[in-house]
């Protein structure tokens, strides 16, 4: 199939369509900002969550949860209650959160806003990655204009609603990425997991009832109410409807952010849009859903459907889409290094397997590629990060051991050949 | 502790308690507390890190402890606990821009500034880092000077800028179009000062 061919069929711009004319409210005005909440606003609460639970919207962050449901679950008589965006993409591999408050800043607010109206929350925070000081300030502006044009503020377009929004940005924890981390930043505190229950929908934002979604998860809101529920289900799978963003990055022709149906495969992603691996070298790895969603898949994992279900029917997780091509000539045990390494400067230190285990992989990784691995460490690594999964308090631990079970399991003769190289054997 | 001069930093200016009474009017009332994180950007853009004193006076206007904002800022990596230099250039070499090359993007700009990464050079002009992921991996390898990114770059092109920065010069634009603003200022901007509400 040629390339223009498979974009034919393939792209289906529905978050992604207003790039390029957005970067403006009133360029966004005129690709249909705001009509979706404006018709939201016409609506009773329940009615607006109904059609957010009929398209079956599922978080876009990673876990996949129903976003329908998880707005049904705010109770109504207990106030304030609060909407959280959670901005802080910092998962290795995935740049489409980051794409979409760049690019398209309104489409994200609008869907924040109806998700605000649906719970009867009043004050939304957006808490944005730290270093992210571009997309900040072009949601800083956005805001403004969204106050300017009165889409926020008192009596919205006469609705009698009213909404503000607060920027927070992040200081640097991936952590905060983990929606109560994220509120316990939030509120000025260490970014370090709560105990659940208590859920957020009951105890979040300064206890009180709250809302945490994705980026990407906001972005395909005003869609769905401009359009309904079965337009959307028409993309996709049953239980994975709609769009999604993959990020398709590493040993490829054209790295990028790709908006195709849930279930579109990894080969069309990667040898497609991304146009194969780099200089006509084979296909090594990838991750079909970044560092938290190994195992790693091999070459024979190419078939595979992008989807939730599929994808862990393979035996990995969908996460939040991002792509890391592993050409041939690349080093596992060092790929393996450099996650283990995000986990262990990552891990927020609350949980001893969590953080005294990936420090401990970590080490011993450093070993094999500094020429010094033993046949013994592989046993002692596996050991440890037996003893790190299931035993810690969020699934940041859990995730931390999977770079180096499923590269010790898939590419073992990567590591013995360390050993006998006295070092890595392939420099990069 | 003490700046490079082994002086004592500067009391936080007027200027800061104003704008810290602006961005702690902006939560819910008994809510002060979430000023903190952005408080101690503003206070790093006064001393180029954020100093013991700086959090002995911001545990004062939130009526919390010492201990209590240096638990905070020791946990976020964006708080500095020494003086940076005016620009901090922060590498990634995380999968992706290892791949495309960031450890010798790395090793060059230690190798032309004479210091590792953690380091700042003697003229306190430029700070080098390690970082995790940027999330811009399609423009991979990627480094970011005061948090404004350059994509797709190598060695020698990311030695030049830094040589320009470290002469005095203006950076060329990023990949977003943008020229990095001075430490100082980007720190002023991330407290959310100029944020709409």
């Amino acid at each position: 199939m040629t390339d223009v061919l498979l974009k034919t069929l393939l792209e289906t711009k529905v978050i992604t369509a207003r790039y390029g004319s957005a970067d403006t409210i009133d360029g966004a005005l005129a690709g249909g900002a705001y009509l979706a909440f404006r018709k939201a606003l016409g609506m009773t609460q329940d009615e607006v969550i109904e059609i957010v639970k009929a398209a079956g919207l599922r978080g876009r962050g990673g876990a996949g949860f129903p976003t329908g449901t998880k707005w049904g679950f705010i109770p109504k008589d207990v106030r304030p209650s609060y909407l959280v965006c959670n901005a802080d993409e910092g998962e290795p591999g995935t740049f489409k959160d980051r794409e979409l408050m760049e690019r398209d800043p309104h489409q994200l607010i609008e869907g924040m806003a109806i998700g605000a109206y649906a719970i009867g929350s009043n004050e939304m925070y957006i808490y944005v990655r730290g270093e992210f000081a571009y997309a900040a300030r072009v949601l800083e502006r956005a805001v403004g204009e969204a106050y300017e044009r009165g889409y926020l503020g008192r009596n919205i377009l006469g609705s009698g609603f009213d909404l503000d929004v607060i920027i927070q940005r992040g200081a640097g924890a991936y952590i905060c990425g983990e929606e109560t981390a994220l509120l316990e930043s939030l509120e000025g505190r260490r970014g370090q997991p709560r105990l659940r229950p208590p859920f957020p929908a009951t105890h979040g934002l300064y206890a009180k009832p709250t809302v945490v979604n994705n980026v990407e998860t906001f972005a395909c809101v005003p869609h769905i109410i401009t359009n309904g529920p079965d337009w959307f289900k028409s993309f996709g799978t049953e239980k994975s409807p709609g769009t999604k963003i993959f990020c398709v990055s590493g040993d490829v022709v054209r790295p990028g952010n790709y908006e195709v149906p849930f279930s579109t495969t990894a080969r069309d992603l990667i040898e497609g849009f991304g146009g194969g691996v780099k200089d006509g070298k084979k296909l090594k790895a990838f991750t079909p859903g970044g560092a938290s969603s190994t195992p790693f898949f091999g070459p024979d994992k190419l078939d595979v459907n992008m989807d939730w279900e599929s994808v862990m029917a393979a035996g990995s997780l969908l996460g939040t889409g991002a792509m890391i091509v592993f050409a041939e000539d690349a080093c596992m045990v060092r790929a393996a290094l450099r996650y283990t390494a995000f986990y262990a400067h990552e891990s927020c230190g609350k949980c001893t397997p969590c953080r005294e285990g990936t420090y401990w992989i970590e080490s011993t990784l450093r070993r094999f590629e500094a020429g010094a691995g033993r046949e013994e460490d592989l046993k002692i690594m596996l050991d440890v990060a037996g003893n790190i999964g299931g035993r810690s308090f969020c699934a940041l631990g859990d995730f931390a051991t999977a770079p180096v079970t499923s590269t010790v399991q898939l590419w073992r003769d990567e590591y013995t050949a360390h050993i006998k190289n006295k070092g890595c054997p392939f420099g990069r | 502790m003490s700046d490079r001069n082994g002086s004592k930093p500067a009391p936080l200016t007027a200027d800061f308690h104003a704008s810290a009474r602006k961005i702690m009017g902006r939560y819910p009332p008994g809510r002060e507390r979430s000023a903190l994180l952005p408080l101690l950007y503003l206070a790093q853009s006064e001393h180029g890190y954020v100093s013991p004193e700086a959090m002995g006076e911001i545990a004062g206007l939130l009526g919390l402890t010492k201990a209590e904002v240096a638990a905070v800022q020791t946990f976020y990596t964006m708080y500095k606990r020494h003086p940076q230099g005016k620009w901090l250039v922060s590498i990634c070499t995380q999968p992706s821009c290892t791949l495309a090359g960031a450890n010798e993007i790395k090793e060059r700009l230690e190798r032309d500034c004479g210091i590792s990464c953690g380091g700042t050079t003697e003229d306190g002009l430029v700070s080098l880092e390690e970082v995790e992921c940027l999330c811009a991996c399609d423009g991979a390898p990627v480094v970011s000077v005061n948090y404004e990114n350059y994509e797709k770059i190598d060695a020698e092109q990311m030695a030049s800028i830094v040589q320009t920065l470290r002469s005095g010069g203006v950076a060329p634009r990023g990949a977003r179009g943008e020229v990095p603003e001075d430490f100082a200022s980007v720190n002023r901007r991330m407290s959310g000062l100029e944020a709409p509400r």
